[in-house]
């Protein structure tokens, strides 16, 4: 893997604008979530970047990884091309760390929460005791537990 | 709060403010005795709690480095956190989710009654059940387990509705709320659950038993407890008789502290206690305290894991309420023509959203991934729960290559999985197939063990030293004031979540240890 700054001559924003490009493509083929907003993708991004950042070697890792997407056109390949690329880099550490840290972090972004239909915080709220705990009515009620055991 | 001179040699140590050295501070201080209480992390509080599944982890998750090796799944997927446990006041009691089950008779002597596995170190815990059947009583009493003692059994949530009716029509019997230290009706001063959820995130409303809001406010009202908070233990000071003089720790301004022990009570996990005991070298003990018989560190057990998902037409909504409040035990047997040893239990489990995404397929992702998380509300969870065995090689070592910030080698954790293991898991994984496939469900889909919050064996305890580090009062054989009060402790891992039997454990553990200081023993001497 060749980083771009030995083979192209361009700026350090100019170089930034594309890895930053690449990642968010990958960001959105690695959660491909229908419905959700464009921002919860760039936020994806921001992670990944400040989270390399975090570990410096791993720092390193993310961009040489993006330069080489950014050299085999990444961006403007079809999806199917796309997810043959990552696909083969599953088994790599960059990959595993990359989906590892997107995932988490966008599953538990508060809209994609909303998204997902899943309601979050509950302690402010009183719980859930009043607000549908048990109210699953597809199944009748299981029967009446053995009391107490001693 | 109250404060001991670091020369006191009439305090105990205790190294951890969890299950088990919360409860052995509760314990002491409650018996007249002075406690220096060293807890690695932050001071919290129940208010500090957050309901949100990605702020929680970094506040409660213990993240320093670790390494790990293996055959498990989790040394390729999850390399630097193969176990899961927290770090601040309170320790693991933050994120457990309840489940109070015991220890069985058959459990507690599995060398005897499963005979010589193929790969397997089993023994026999130096215990009997009958030992620990009052302990177990005053440990459910101490906690307030829902479900026993007259306390009412917790009400049947959504996923149980699922789980229930499933396990039911799949031919199962042994099918309730659980034994659950959650409160079904007010406790010791603590609420009835509001059916919140979020027990793994610190339980904001303390409706489940902690330390944090249950064995250290009771031990500081006792005027005998100073807790220091930021301290990390990084040695045990071992004289040449064997007793253990002082604990070196880092303080919470990062200086290298030390203070004086009549006796010390290490509970730090079973991670972070035999990386303590080994990183302890002295002139007497060059390869670490308690470890002249090699085994500190080994014997690491987890508990044999995995999941099972039932996706549904039909919303299930399984965060609304108690996480893990349905339990399914008719497997929790010994019966070896299934073609393993031991049993386990199916128990429901809530995972958020992004620990559901993160975990449920360590390679997940693209559509599939996608497709999944839309079926979220729709999907209910099942957690197994069972007996891992005791395998020499599988244990918890220094890694001398890796430090961490303050310079200290990092725990390297081994583990592969033997073949008892993979069998119970497979027959597992099919009997949640059974329970999801009775209600209809659309899809099932199995899932492998995710970083475990049950670590287990690594001091293990034996009738001597060469089957074990601590005897059965779990003290280190050769050093007479060094006590060790977690899971390291467990001989042998049962299939019961191991909260419960730790507080029996430890409370009979410091009633003995009182005894033998009013005797004038256990003392560290000048």
């Amino acid at each position: 893997m060749v980083a771009i700054s030995e083979r192209w001559t361009m700026s350090e924003t100019e170089r930034d604008t594309l890895r930053r490009a690449a990642l968010l493509r990958m960001v959105h083929l690695l959660v491909p979530q229908p419905g959700v907003d464009e921002t919860a993708f760039q936020r994806t991004a921001d992670h990944l970047e400040v989270a390399a950042v975090k570990r410096p070697d791993d720092g390193d890792l993310l961009n040489r990884h993006l330069d080489d997407l950014v050299l085999q056109g990444f961006v403007g390949l079809s999806v199917a091309d796309a997810v043959a690329i990552l696909s083969n880099l599953e088994r790599t550490p960059f990959f595993r760390m990359a989906r590892a840290d997107a995932v988490a972090f966008f599953y538990s972004e508060m809209d994609v929460y909303d998204v997902l239909g899943y309601e979050g915080p509950s302690f402010d709220k009183g719980g859930y005791a009043n607000r549908g705990f048990n109210d699953l009515d597809w199944l009748p009620d299981p029967e009446p537990q053995e009391e107490s055991a001693t | 709060m109250t404060k001991f001179e670091r020369t006191d040699t009439d305090v105990v140590v205790v190294v951890g403010s969890g299950a088990g050295g919360g409860t052995a501070a509760n314990e002491l201080t409650a018996k007249g005795v002075k406690v220096v209480l060293l807890e690695a992390g932050q001071p919290l509080a129940k208010e500090d709690f957050v309901n949100w599944e990605r702020a929680s982890f970094e506040q409660l998750s213990w993240t320093d480095t670790r390494t790990s090796s293996g055959t498990f799944g989790l040394a390729r997927s999850h390399p630097g956190n193969v176990a899961w446990m927290a770090r601040g006041l309170g320790g693991t009691t933050n994120i457990w989710t309840g489940v109070a089950l015991r220890m069985q008779q058959h459990e507690l002597h599995a060398k005897s009654v499963y005979g010589d596995v193929a790969g397997a170190d089993l023994a026999d815990w130096p215990v009997t059940f009958d030992d620990l059947a009052p302990y177990f009583d005053a440990a459910e009493e101490r906690m307030g387990v829902s479900g026993v003692g007259g306390r009412p059994r917790l009400p049947a949530n959504n996923n149980y509705k699922v789980i229930a009716n499933g396990a039911r029509r799949a031919g199962f019997e042994q099918i309730d709320t659980g034994p659950l230290a959650v409160n079904s009706v007010p406790f010791d001063g603590r609420p009835a659950t509001i059916q919140d959820g979020f027990a793994t995130q610190g339980d904001k409303g303390g409706a489940r038993w902690s330390t944090l809001v249950a064995e250290i406010p009771q031990a500081l009202a006792s005027g005998l407890l100073e807790i220091r908070t930021d301290s990390q233990a990084t040695r045990l000071i071992e004289a040449d008789d064997g007793r253990i003089t002082h604990v070196e720790y880092i303080d919470s301004e990062g200086n290298l502290d030390r203070q004086a022990a009549r006796l010390v009570v290490v509970a730090a996990g079973a991670v972070e206690t035999p990386r303590l005991l080994l990183m302890s070298e002295s002139r007497r003990s060059p390869d670490g305290v308690g470890n002249s018989n090699g085994l500190v560190g080994r014997f690491y057990m987890r508990h044999v894991t995995g999941s099972v998902f039932g996706v549904f037409e039909k919303e299930v909504r399984m965060y609304r309420g108690e996480s893990m409040a349905g339990i399914v035990a008719d497997n929790a047997t010994h019966e070896p023509d299934r073609g393993f040893v031991g049993g386990y239990h199916l128990e429901q489990i809530c995972k958020t959203p992004g620990a559901y995404a993160v975990n449920g397929d360590p390679l997940l992702w693209g559509d599939e991934l996608a497709r999944r998380m839309a079926n979220y509300i729709k999907t209910s969870v099942l957690w197994i729960c069972g007996e891992d065995l005791p395998r020499r090689d599988n244990r918890v070592s220094l890694n001398w290559a890796s430090s961490d910030r303050h310079g200290l080698p990092v725990p390297h954790i081994h583990y592969d999985d033997g073949e008892n293991e993979v069998a119970m898991r497979e027959h597992a994984y099919a009997a949640g197939r059974r329970i999801y496939e009775a209600v209809g469900a659309e899809e099932v889909i199995v899932a492998p063990p995710y970083p475990s919050g049950h670590n287990l064996g690594t001091c293990r305890m034996g009738v001597d030293d060469e089957v074990g580090v601590v005897d059965k009062w779990g003290r280190v054989f050769g050093n007479s004031n060094l006590l060790i009060s977690d899971t390291s402790i467990f001989t042998t891992s049962g299939c019961a979540n191991p909260t419960l039997t730790l507080v029996g454990l430890v409370t009979r553990q410091i009633e003995w240890a009182v005894e033998q200081m009013r005797s004038g023993l256990l003392t560290a001497g000048a």
